[in-house]
């Protein structure tokens, strides 16, 4: 049985202009103990998708609709608000781009996660701090006991986001799922925290769910890609086919186009035209307009994702079996 | 060949804890952000400036446009010395130097139109009758490769992209010799951001500009600069052209930079070793007297900016 098992999924917004279709149709799954890296730009749907999973959007502004929607075997899309929040505490976490707003600003950190410990668990205020210090140490904060009476402000954000990913694992979740980790932080604190991520993952054997829009995060952190783009999965497969051999015309767009895999200055590869509008998404295929290999059909069938050997998928009509 | 933008011995402390501490007393903190920056630009090349934040490398940018005062040096464009001069003087050679930040949103004024932002700088400076502007500014947008069809538009309407040719067109308006680029691509998606580093070194060759590009990702930078200066703490501890930057770094911190851009090779799954601020520190390099090509003397105390080799400048300790 899968971890996640998601069929069919479609989100939208109201939206004073009308209704905003964020996620249209996305299928995917994830084992338990594998890492998923999800890659989109803005506006492709990727954190939707799993706000959507976490149950995190608020009817009547969102709408959710599904033929399946799973973790480890419970139905989310019907669950009620407390199902929900077990499900929360003891099987997924999630951590955010900007911890500085992930963290109440009038609270200790110890506080904020033995306020966790304790809403999920059966410990006491005592034990539930003492449980805080490991997990503070166990994310490589050098002075757990001095942080732990520390308020947000007073961290550095790689610091923040470090006690971020402990109060994360505090239920020992089977499921983490990091959007955009690394984003809100420093190049060289970018790579701590995603080997950081790696380790706890390789760990604990937890499963764990990346989504970025920059593909050099993932290429060496997870196991299978997942690309997306304008509300679909454009394409699936495990990391190292998707950097070498991408069947997607705009996953291959999108790895030409990173700047300075090449010595020297030079032009880049790039993808003309801009995302599409998710009011009035275009018919077809959605990245038909900015493709190099587009015509008629492309414009005006979306192609269904399709495999393609083992483990492999791509919604595109020019990808040949 | 004399540089377009000339930064001589920068220095900008900001004073901290103003007012409470003061007040009973208590000595104000000053806040070093740049410590003695000398960069040159030269005519027709791209100088990255790469750092992290904290590294001071915006706060240089802005004190190169005379957009936030000097605490000391002095900052020399096309041969004159601006670090002083009274804004009425100052106004007419500000054509000369322009800038694009990084929030093309914050930027650009929400009640404008496109074609009036684009236009401003003329307005501004009395330049041009109302048919010549707009003549300019459609050329302008063609150049930046947006429709002409778009100019009564407002800023809410583009995507971050677009914005961002905007801010280009404006800050190129004025033909200018030197164009600060604070992280112009930062906020922007992938797939734009490809688009608008080709932007800027397609008007890069054509205009003839020099460029300061300011930027956290030397990977941006390696397509777009002739040369790289890193910047550390408020200084700059290694400054060589791009290429040697990536393959024959010196500094320990330049090395840590470098190690941190993420490998697109799925099958090099290395686990890295990331160098602490004190290991950096403890990792300066250390040169002879005799090694080293500067001509000036150099003193013995402290770390400094020294001459490897002719285009290749390190922080090192130098020993007697």
């Amino acid at each position: 049985m899968q971890l996640v098992d998601i069929k069919d999924l479609r989100v939208s917004f109201r939206h004073h202009d009308g209704v905003v279709s964020a996620v249209r149709g996305v299928t995917l799954g994830l084992s338990k103990g594998e890492s998923l890296g999800i890659v989109g730009e803005s506006g492709s749907g990727k954190s939707v998708t799993f706000l959507a999973l976490m149950r995190l959007l608020q009817a009547p502004a969102a709408t959710i609709e599904a033929d399946k929607l799973e973790l480890d075997g419970s139905d989310l899309l019907n669950a009620d608000a407390k199902a929900l929040s077990d499900i929360r505490g003891s099987l997924v976490s999630m951590v955010f781009q900007d911890p500085m707003t992930s963290f109440d600003p009038l609270f200790t950190i110890g506080y904020q996660i033995s306020e966790t410990i304790q809403t999920h668990g059966n410990t006491g205020k005592k034990a539930a701090l003492a449980q805080a210090r490991e997990l503070l140490a166990k994310v490589e904060i050098k002075h757990p006991d001095r942080v732990l009476k520390q308020y947000p402000h007073q961290l550095s954000g790689g610091m923040l986001q470090r006690a971020m990913i402990a109060m994360a694992l505090s239920c020992e979740p089977r499921l983490l799922i990091a959007d955009e980790p690394t984003t809100a932080l420093d190049v060289t604190v970018q790579a701590q925290i995603l080997q950081l991520i790696t380790d706890l993952q390789q760990e604990t054997g937890m499963s764990l769910i990346i989504i970025t829009h920059d593909l050099g995060v993932i290429a060496e952190t997870v196991d299978r890609v997942v690309v997306m783009y304008g509300g679909k999965v454009m394409e699936i497969g495990d990391t190292l086919e998707i950097f070498e051999d991408p069947l997607n015309p705009y996953t291959k767009a999108l790895i030409e186009s990173i700047p300075g895999r090449e010595a020297g200055k030079r032009k880049l590869i790039e993808i003309p035209g801009s995302s599409p509008n998710a009011l009035s998404p275009p018919s077809g295929c959605p990245f038909h307009p900015r493709c190099k290999l587009a015509d008629d059909k492309c414009a005006s069938d979306a192609p269904n994702l399709s495999t393609f050997g083992k483990n492999r998928s791509a919604a595109c009509w020019k990808v040949v079996q | 060949m004399s540089p377009v933008l000339e930064l001589r011995n920068l220095r900008k402390s900001f004073g901290m804890g103003s007012g409470f501490a003061n007040f009973f007393g208590g000595a104000p903190q000053q806040v070093v952000a740049v410590d003695g920056v000398s960069l040159n630009v030269m005519p027709r090349k791209v100088l990255g400036l790469v750092g992290e934040s904290g590294s001071g490398k915006s706060t240089c940018g802005l004190m190169a446009m005379r957009l936030l005062d000097v605490t000391s040096g002095e900052i020399i464009v096309n041969g004159t010395d601006i670090t002083r001069l009274e804004p009425a003087v100052l106004k007419p050679l500000r054509k000369q130097m322009q800038i694009v930040f990084q929030d093309s949103y914050s930027s650009l004024d929400p009640m404008m139109t496109l074609s009036q932002i684009v236009a401003e700088p003329f307005v501004i400076h009395g330049m041009y009758t109302i048919q010549e502007r707009n003549e300019i500014v459609g050329d302008l947008f063609e150049k930046v490769g947006l429709d002409r069809s778009y100019r009564s538009r407002y800023p809410h309407e583009l995507s971050g992209g677009q914005r961002q040719r905007i801010s280009i067109a404006r800050a190129l308006a004025l033909k200018p010799d030197i164009l600060v680029a604070d992280e112009p691509t930062s906020a922007l998606d992938v797939s734009v951001k490809a688009q608008v580093i080709n932007l800027m070194h397609d008007l890069q060759e054509e205009m003839g500009l020099s460029i300061l590009f300011i930027s956290h990702e030397l990977n941006v930078i390696r397509s777009l600069a002739d040369e790289i200066a890193v910047m550390h703490n408020g200084r700059i501890v290694e400054q060589a052209p791009t290429e040697t930057i990536f393959k024959d770094a010196q500094h320990p911190y330049t090395k840590s930079l470098l190690n941190a851009i993420p490998s697109l090779d799925a099958r090099k799954r290395v686990r890295r070793s990331f160098m602490t601020a004190e290991e950096i520190t403890a990792n300066i390099p250390k040169v002879s007297q005799a090694d080293i090509t500067t001509t000036a003397n150099v003193s013995t105390t402290g770390p400094q900016l020294v001459n490897v080799s002719e285009d290749h400048k390190v922080e090192a300790i130098v020993e007697g």
